[in-house]
């Protein structure tokens, strides 16, 4: 009898930790990083976004190259709205990306 | 008689300069104020190759890295003809423009817009016709319509197209929907050119060889 108040307080944990990672929309994985690829990191605003064959194509502000998103992520359509938000409000985001690819690995908020 | 020298002479002058120059729209002419039409310089064909090699020889410009940094390398090209006497205008395009490259990096690049210099150049035959200069996609001068081609490569699956084409002075930096027009040199923009061309040196596809495929100016009396 006293096990189970334990058990269900560790199902319970285990629920709220599941909720709180779905429910974290400030980071998106996007492209798998391989070992020994150096990434760059830029704090920008979303300026445009287009919809390549693949990929979201993200403008960054003070940038030319159009940086790709998965759209076959499993959160694409978030990340859809995310940008698009983002890019309403003007606010910057932090971008990882590969630099020699232009392949996004992370977009999040800037840390506050 | 020497009134007759002098305008005769103020004349030739003015004559010379006028055949030395041309104009383009400016795509930057948003106010009343700004200036509608930019002058820059007609080169002989030569002139325009060997400028071009110029470009492509200086290390700090880092073309190899043809992914980001065209409005950084437009303005530090611009500034070397400009040492030369030589004024030289930016050509825009904007939209998804995809283009291959010969970087192993990056065989296939895609820009939300992308910045070159321009000038008229005069061929042999003595046509006169605003040419490209882009050592990231090419290794010679080019027309505008070679240069708009280049980045509509259709193998990709993003579908490429061109929305905005335009002219600017060498004086701009970033694109006519994020900058007013500016008739002078800004200190912010040649530190953040200089700052660009650092952070993508290291970066640079060096195995690439446009350098020495550049066109060379003939040797005199060759075919």
């Amino acid at each position: 009898m006293k096990k189970a108040p334990l058990l269900w307080k560790a199902t319970v944990g285990i629920f709220i930790s599941l909720f709180c990672m779905n429910t974290d929309a400030s980071k998106f994985k996007g492209y798998g990083r391989a070992p020994g690829k150096k990434p760059m990191i830029l704090t920008e605003s979303v300026e445009r976004i287009e919809e390549g064959g693949n990929d979201f194509l993200i403008l960054l502000s003070r940038h030319a190259a159009l940086y790709r998103f998965p759209k076959s992520n499993e959160y694409a359509s978030q990340v859809r709205s995310f940008l698009k938000q983002r890019m309403k409000s003007k606010k910057p985001i932090v971008v990882t990306i590969d630099p020699l690819t232009a392949q996004i690995f992370y977009i999040e908020d800037p840390a506050p | 008689m020497k009134a007759f020298i002098f305008f005769l002479g103020v004349g030739f002058s003015a004559f010379a300069v006028n055949a030395a120059l041309g104009e383009i729209e400016n795509g930057f002419a948003h106010e009343q104020s700004d200036q509608k039409i930019l002058t820059i310089s007609v080169l002989d064909w030569a002139t325009a190759n060997s400028l071009f090699r110029e470009f492509i020889q200086d290390k700090d410009i880092p073309f190899k890295y043809p992914i980001d940094g065209c409005y950084a390398r437009a303005t530090e090209m611009a500034k070397i003809a400009e040492d030369k006497k030589i004024l030289m205008g930016r050509v825009y395009a904007e939209g998804i423009l995809v283009a291959k490259t010969d970087s192993a990096e990056s065989p296939v690049v895609v820009w939300g817009y992308h910045i070159a210099t321009v000038a008229y150049v005069k061929s042999q035959k003595g046509d006169v016709e605003l040419m490209v200069f882009d050592p990231s996609l090419f290794d010679k001068p080019v027309t505008t319509e070679m240069w708009k081609q280049r980045m509509l490569d259709r193998s990709s699956a993003d579908k490429p197209v061109i929305r905005d084409f335009y002219y600017g002075s060498r004086f701009q930096y970033y694109r006519q929907s994020v900058e007013d027009n500016r008739e002078s040199w800004s200190q912010v923009d040649l530190a953040d050119a200089r700052d660009m061309m650092k952070r993508y040196q290291p970066l640079q596809d060096l195995s690439s060889n446009r350098e020495a495929n550049a066109e060379r100016p003939k040797a005199q009396g060759a075919k």
